[in-house]
């Protein structure tokens, strides 16, 4: 049962791209919901959901002719719509075995998107099980039919695998499409859609209007002047018929109303008599019933969702992640041009150009803020996707474990979410396998039995900080003390603190398995996620007290693109420190600057601040003479301040990366053009940070060897 | 058969190939071109192995021109692909110049199913 991408020109390429992008965005609805009412949390719509994707996805992929899945998705939805119908009663098994379909529905998909062979038999095997399995819930219910009157019949049904149309439930539709005028261009002949119409059931009756066709001389050929009325008899739903025009919904005008003729005489009026749905403009078909459709304890569920759900979908559009990057890059460039401009009006004192200056300034970034927020995605979705891998891996390990997730609208770069995923996963797997006790073992400790993982992400000074916790046993300090001193990663007369403790489990060298079994449980590749994060210009922390729980923090910037600077400078040479890390500007006194030199920290309010000179960092001559200033910093809570010649204040900066030659440079994360053509270097604040807490002789060997750890920046994306 | 070809023999036009949105640009431009002065023309569509809606729709632009110079444009060959299309768009009336508009799809169904 070999899956071949049936057919599908280049012209098409870019609308089977989003037939297998909105897929797999459908089919994450349907596990979520299946997993909602596997969780019994489930309202009355529950099912509903499940059934609604599953049907645009067999929609969908009608159009393309994928037989493979359209066959098999229709197998789903029929079993689902005697769930829905209640002549079918759903449990754990049936919830489980819907779960597995989706997974095989993923598959197919993913099979389509990337051809390969690897497999085949097995996935053919999976099919033909998972068919099996169907179809004996199909049998169950015609086996068992529904008491009359008891349990309202399916408004529609189930279309049996014969697809005989002709069935007594038939009904008549008068569909009216004017295809919007780009449709050909876009490669969606209308013509495919009355060849799909038809598949549906009889298309009784079609009539092309041709009176938009302009005279041949002004004719774009390329443009669809068409508009279609036909009348189509069929079993399917409004949703199915609706599905045909997925493709060109936008900017189309499609009513769908049904027929009061022929079919309705011998047909009850029904439920979805007055249902019509136009997306390019607001039509509605006249209601034509003359009796107002009975109740039905089915009818919310049904008129609903093809209302909202289209709704919803209009009111995105897809766009290519390239023309974004594009325009970001566009913005970036525009930011550095409008810096130029200000500095170059507050040079001819033109107090009318500066106000103009200023105003330009300003909505330079209002539109970078839109720009931005273009990109930015809310992390409820990805979160989402770990109930499955909870719910899985839990029952695997025999575990009772309940995810949590808060903070899910909480937004982020998609770049970044993108990326977050995998280490994400790699935590909530430790999370799970190692943290969380079994259930006696809990029950032993005086916990709940029931385990606890909690995802949460939240903004905090202008990072966002996602957090994966978990109730189990927490970090055995004792044992990675010992781990790491066997691995020669500390000194044995080495005394650290929780916090360095607890990081050494990103250590490279406690990334085996065994190892971390007989330890306290952590480390399975936390090097890995740790680089991972640390590409992202983000850092990770542990928190953690034994035998209660574990916290891991990771700390994200929010976008990778552009960041708001402060300007500080260096004898001749200019710096831009990350203004979301910097806490406040103070002169540093001269009685002081020998204090600071010779101890590494200085007097600040009564408090020791650790802190150090940029120009000894970077080993620069700094003009002797002049005072110095002391910029503090922040970062994950811990301070330090860093002595600079000048403050130049705010700056707005597009981050350019560093080439390749410089990507193992320390305290550097990357370049900037400024207003004058200079360059100047972005600090990054985390590595310097770790300089400044090792005072001014090195004090830990480990430190030493976190920073030398420092995984290149990677290249990015401007 | 890949592409378009129009051959003009005297006022009979004769297609052969794709009549599709791919092609409709160039066939647009070459049939004005060729069409400036022309009050009758014959169309020869038997060789058509594919059309979609792109290329009926410059079809029935250009009977309507012609219609509307006080000339015509007959249709004097149709292949399959073509009959197919027509029927299945329900067009048969614009080219004819008003027959019955309704037309049934049992041709297009039958094949489909």
């Amino acid at each position: 049962m070999n899956q071949s991408k049936a057919k599908i020109l280049p012209e098409t390429e870019s609308l089977f791209t989003s037939f297998v992008a909105e897929s797999r965005e459908l089919l994450l609805h349907m596990e979520d919901s299946l997993l909602r009412i596997e969780s019994g949390c489930s309202d009355g719509d529950a099912i509903g959901a499940v059934f609604r994707p599953a049907h645009t996805i067999k929609g969908n992929a009608g159009v393309f002719g994928l037989e493979g899945v359209v066959a098999f998705t229709h197998m789903v939805e029929s079993v689902l719509d005697c769930v829905r119908a209640g002549t079918l009663g759903i449990d754990a098994d049936l919830v489980a075995l819907l779960l597995e379909c989706t997974d095989h529905m993923g598959q197919m998909i993913d099979r389509l998107a990337e051809p390969c062979s690897d497999g085949d038999t097995a996935h053919a095997a999976m099919r033909e099980k998972l068919e099996r399995a169907l179809s004996g819930y199909l049998g169950r219910v015609s086996e068992e039919p529904s008491t009359p009157g008891a349990v309202a019949p399916p408004l529609t049904a189930p279309e049996s695998t014969a697809g005989s149309s002709e069935s007594l439930q038939a009904k008549e539709w008068q569909i009216s499409a004017r295809p919007n005028a780009n449709s050909l261009r876009d490669g969606m002949d209308p013509l495919s859609i009355l060849h799909y119409l038809a598949t549906l059931g009889d298309i009784v009756y079609v009539e092309t209007l041709v009176d938009a066709i302009p005279p041949l001389s002004s004719l774009d050929p390329e443009t669809c002047y068409l508009a279609f009325e036909l009348r189509l008899r069929t079993t399917a739903t409004l949703d199915a018929i609706e599905s045909a025009f997925t493709f060109i919904r936008d900017g189309s005008d499609v009513m769908i109303a049904p027929c009061p003729w022929p079919a309705a005489e011998s047909d009850p009026p029904t439920l979805e008599s007055a249902s019509a749905t136009s997306t390019g403009s607001a039509k509605h078909g006249s209601p034509i019933s003359s009796a107002p459709p009975p109740p039905s304890p089915d009818g919310n569920a049904r008129s609903n969702p093809s209302g909202s759900g289209g709704n919803r979908e209009a009111q995105f559009v897809r766009v290519r992640a390239d023309k974004l990057d594009e325009l970001i890059n566009r913005v970036g460039e525009l930011v550095i041009a409008s810096a130029s401009v200000s500095l170059s009006a507050r040079r001819t004192k033109d107090s009318s150009l500066y106000e103009a200056t200023s105003t330009l300034s300003r909505l330079v970034e209002e539109i970078r803020e839109d720009a931005l927020s273009l990109r930015m995605v809310q992390i409820g979705e990805t979160f989402n996707r770990f109930r499955r891998v909870v719910r899985d891996v839990s029952r695997e390990l025999d575990k009772d474990v309940e995810l949590a997730i808060s903070g899910g609208e909480t937004e982020l770069d998609k770049t970044v979410i993108e990326k977050i995923g995998d280490p994400l996963m790699h935590l909530v797997r430790n999370s799970l396998d190692h943290g969380i006790e079994s259930a006696e073992e809990r029950a032993r400790a005086g916990k709940p039995t029931r385990g606890t993982l909690c995802l949460d992400a939240y903004h905090d000074s202008g990072s966002i900080v996602i957090e994966v916790s978990d109730d189990g046993r927490g970090l055995n300090k004792e044992k990675i003390l010992q781990k790491a001193r066997e691995r020669g990663l500390i000194n044995t007369a080495q005394t650290l603190q929780d916090a360095e403790i607890h990081a050494l489990v990103f250590e490279a060298g406690f990334s085996t398995a065994t190892q971390v079994t007989n330890l306290s449980g952590r480390g399975v590749g936390m090097d890995v996620v740790r680089r991972n994060i640390e590409a992202l210009r983000g850092s990770v922390q542990i928190e953690s007290k034994q035998g209660i729980h574990t916290t891991v923090r990771i700390r994200l910037p929010l976008t990778l693109a552009i960041i708001d600077g402060f300007l500080v400078g260096v004898g001749s040479n200019t710096y831009v420190i990350p203004l979301d890390s910097v806490v406040e500007c103070v002169e540093l006194p001269e009685q002081e600057a020998a204090d600071a030199e010779e101890r590494g920290y200085v007097n600040l309010r009564g408090r020791a601040l650790p802190c150090f000179r940029l120009s000894s960092h970077f080993a620069l001559a700094r003009s002797k003479q002049r005072r110095e200033n002391i910029v503090v910093v922040d970062c994950g809570g811990q301070r330090a301040g860093i002595v600079v010649d000048d403050l130049f204040g705010e700056y707005q900066t597009v981050i350019k990366p560093l080439g390749r030659l410089f990507s193992d440079l320390r305290g550097i994360s990357g370049s900037t053009i400024l207003g004058s053509g200079d360059v100047a270097l972005i600090l990054d604040i985390a590595g310097l940070m770790q300089r400044a807490a090792e005072g001014p002789q090195g004090r830990a060997v480990v430190s030493e060897r976190l920073l030398a750890r420092r995984e290149p920046q990677r290249e990015r994306r401007v | 058969m890949h592409g378009i070809t129009l051959a003009f023999d005297g006022h009979v036009i004769r297609a052969a190939g794709e009549l599709t949105i791919y092609h409709a640009a160039a066939l647009h431009g070459e049939l004005m071109t060729h069409l400036e002065d022309a009050v009758h023309a014959e169309l020869d569509l038997s060789q058509v192995s594919e059309i979609d809606s792109a290329g009926l729709q410059l079809i029935v632009a250009l009977h309507r021109e012609m219609t509307a110079r006080g000339g015509t444009l007959a249709i004097c060959g149709k292949s399959d692909a073509f009959q197919r299309t027509l029927t299945a768009l329900g067009l048969a009336h614009a080219l004819t110049g008003g027959e019955s508009p309704a037309t049934t799809v049992d041709t297009l169904l039958s094949e489909r199913r």
